[in-house]
């Protein structure tokens, strides 16, 4: 079975007619909701979009959106897709200050994508102004609410290779990469999410349930374009009201009878922490099939606490935990655990993993180091997975390598940007720049080889991180390296840096000083910041500094020197972060070296 | 509610959200800047979510995206129980 649309436009336009009594409800920050039927979603963004065309956008032009409301949001891009305009969805100011630095990178964002109107919520108005004046190619900002339109619009043709929007959801601050996303994609997409090898999402009895940010592909192209392509009801909480009560999602999921979910590992962490046994009492999830989780590593342990605690308690199916591996570049998804398995994870002999790659299972009871991995599933049909060498080799089964991938979902390249695209296909293959192997067709994701520090979901360059900690007195300039180190729900900051700060008082208040400055400008918190002398830094015989072996020898306490360590590690945080530090990072040398 | 009262309800939702640092947050003070606090943007929602839970109120966004110590979020509290 396949959605019967050729693009997300078309579903739009017709998904009223064929699953009349199915829709999206949204919630607001109270938790009340508001149901638009697909046929009442039809008409609303038909009205949308005749007000985007009364601006004089046109198909193919660029307009930014960064709405809070999942109501207003999802009305506003399904809207632009309908009349070829491609919308750039921006996540709003999620915390507490940090506006300047936020105003900056979403002015970057802005500029790559060269937006010529940004959509915003009503409330955001006075904090978005700024951006009318930083970005070139921007005429106006307009209040999501205010689209509305007096006559209809008219509807260009939508093919299936054209844009629907862009996702810059990976590259720097400086080289903002947005990843095109077309219609094919998302059809592509949908059907190996929603389809018989995928979920077997069926309209008439399924439920999705999602509290997922909007602007990220997880929570856009699984619970937005893909329900709308499949038939499927969705109810929505807004992202703010499960961080500051994350119950909500379960009991919103217990009230709709909800089937499916999706969501990073640290929310499953996060909610079994938060539950408390009168809320066990009450829930009810014997209807969920699929509790999915991706967008950063998956740790075995909270999966398996996270199900232990709902299949006990409020009869949650002990299968229905689903890893899923996936990127922005491959639209969303490229595999999911089959629906109907339990999840599978495999522990190897970490020394012979770590020697040469080569997967060998081993039985309780083995003496040696050992590590656990994930399986997520099988590569959806009509898709390729390939693990390669260095030289762009197939590597075989149960040998690690860069993980690549070939099909429908994969995007063309990145808006505007040759380079990065030309740097990320060779030879018709994307490369994830993710470290993993096949077994019996499925894929296991081991670490990445790329430095890219993904702290609560949210991707970040080391370099962006070091220049702002290079930016406070005593830092040694260009002497900075950051890296993660796996946490307890995901992974976690470590700044390492050289000083001349002689005592132990002036190494810790200028890890302080450090931590602050990156608190502020960033928004993030790094869990150690470890203050070295003059030299102590691994380099290269030319200089340059080695990010990789610093990181490793942080992990295998090499780097504790005479470092101040401003907030501790637990034991067994650094029994597994050994264990990660040398398989993924002696593989990633080899992968390197080119 | 009293500033001594605030603070004390923020000194609850800090050991909330971030528990085993009793000691850094007992000399958190109204004066103490959010960002010197050692939350990640989900662990500050958290601590907002539970300030909102005990005094009954939301607090609008537009407003939080301006808050940078403790002491403007005393003001955020006393006008929603205005």
């Amino acid at each position: 079975m396949q959605t019967p649309f050729a693009t997300v436009a078309e579903a739009i336009a017709h998904a009223g007619s064929r699953w009349p009594d199915n829709g999206f409800t949204f919630q607001d920050e109270a938790g009340a909701e508001r149901t638009y039927s697909f046929p009442q979603l039809e008409r609303d963004t038909a009205s949308r979009a005749a007000a985007m065309q009364a601006l004089g956008l046109k198909k193919g032009d660029r307009m930014g959106v960064i709405v809070v409301e999942p109501e207003q949001f999802v009305l506003t891009f399904l809207a632009a897709l309908r009349v070829g305009v491609i919308p750039v969805p921006l996540y709003p100011p999620l915390s507490l200050g940090n506006l300047d630095a936020y105003a900056h990178r979403t002015a970057t964002i802005l500029t790559s994508a060269g937006a010529r109107v940004l959509v915003a919520s009503a409330r955001l108005q006075n904090l978005l102004w700024a951006q009318v004046d930083m970005v070139p190619s921007l005429e106006r900002l307009v209040r999501a609410e205010d689209l509305v339109g007096t006559s209809a619009p008219q509807l260009p043709e939508i093919r299936p290779e054209d844009i629907a929007f862009l996702q810059y959801t990976s590259g720097s601050t400086s080289d903002p990469k947005g990843v095109i996303v077309t219609h094919a994609n998302l059809v592509a997409n949908a059907n190996g999410i929603m389809g018989p090898t995928g979920m077997q999402m069926d309209p008439a009895t399924d439920k999705g349930i999602s509290w997922l940010p909007l602007y990220h592909d997880m929570g856009l192209i699984g619970f937005v374009i893909s329900p709308i392509l499949w038939g499927v009801s969705i109810v929505f909480i807004p992202t703010i009201r499960f961080i500051k009560k994350p119950t909500c999602w379960m009991d919103t999921i217990t009230a709709h009878k909800g089937t499916a979910s999706f969501a990073p590992n640290f929310a499953y962490a996060l909610v079994a922490r938060k539950a408390r046994p009168e809320q066990l009492d009450k829930w009810d999830l014997s209807h969920m099939k699929a509790f999915g989780c991706g967008a950063e590593p998956i740790n075995p342990e909270t999966m398996r606490a996270f199900a232990e605690v709902m299949s006990t308690r409020c009869g949650m199916p002990r299968n229905a935990m689903l890893p899923a591996y996936g990127m922005a570049e491959a639209t969303l998804a490229i595999s999911l655990k089959r629906l109907d398995d339990h999840m599978r994870t495999i522990v190897v002999d970490a020394d012979r993993f770590q020697g040469d790659g080569k997967v060998e299972a081993v039985e309780e009871g083995f003496e040696g180091t050992a590590l656990e991995h994930v399986s997520c599933g099988p590569c959806f049909p009509g898709h390729e997975v390939s693990v390669q060498d260095a030289d762009g080799n197939l590597l075989p089964e149960g040998v690690e390598g860069e993980l690549c991938l070939k099909g429908p979902s994969v995007t063309p390249g990145y808006f505007e940007n040759p380079e990065a695209t030309a740097a990320t296909f060779k030879d018709g293959w994307l490369h994830t720049g993710d470290l993993g192997y096949l077994l019996d067709g499925e894929v296991y994701v081991t670490g990445r080889i790329k430095d890219l520090i993904i702290l609560n979901g949210r991707n970040l360059h080391p370099q962006s991180v070091e220049w702002v900690a290079a930016g406070v007195e005593g830092v040694r300039k260009g002497n900075v390296v950051a890296f993660s180190r796996p946490g307890a729900d995901s992974e976690e900051l470590v700044i390492v840096l050289e000083s001349r700060a002689q005592t132990d008082a002036e190494k810790a208040a200028l890890a302080a000083a450090v931590k602050t400055q990156v608190q502020r400008e960033m928004g993030i918190t790094a869990a150690d910041v470890v203050v070295l002398a003059v030299g102590m830094l691994p380099k290269t015989s030319s200089g340059k500094l080695q990010r990789r072996k610093t990181r490793q020898q942080y992990l295998t306490h090499g780097v504790g020197f005479e470092g101040t360590r401003t907030a501790g590690a637990t034991g067994d945080t650094f029994t597994l972060a050994r264990h990660m530090a040398k398989g993924v990072w002696s593989r990633t040398k080899a992968a390197l070296r080119k | 509610m009293t500033d001594a009262d605030i603070l004390s309800l923020v000194k609850d939702a800090l050991n909330d959200v971030a528990p085993g640092r009793e000691a850094d947050f007992a000399k958190v003070t109204l004066d103490s800047k959010i960002e010197e606090l050692g939350l990640d943007s989900i662990a500050t929602m958290e601590m907002v979510g539970f300030l909102e839970e005990q005094v009954e109120a939301t607090f609008p966004d537009e407003e939080l995206a301006k808050v940078a110590s403790i002491r403007d979020l005393t003001v955020l509290i006393r006008a929603s129980k205005a």
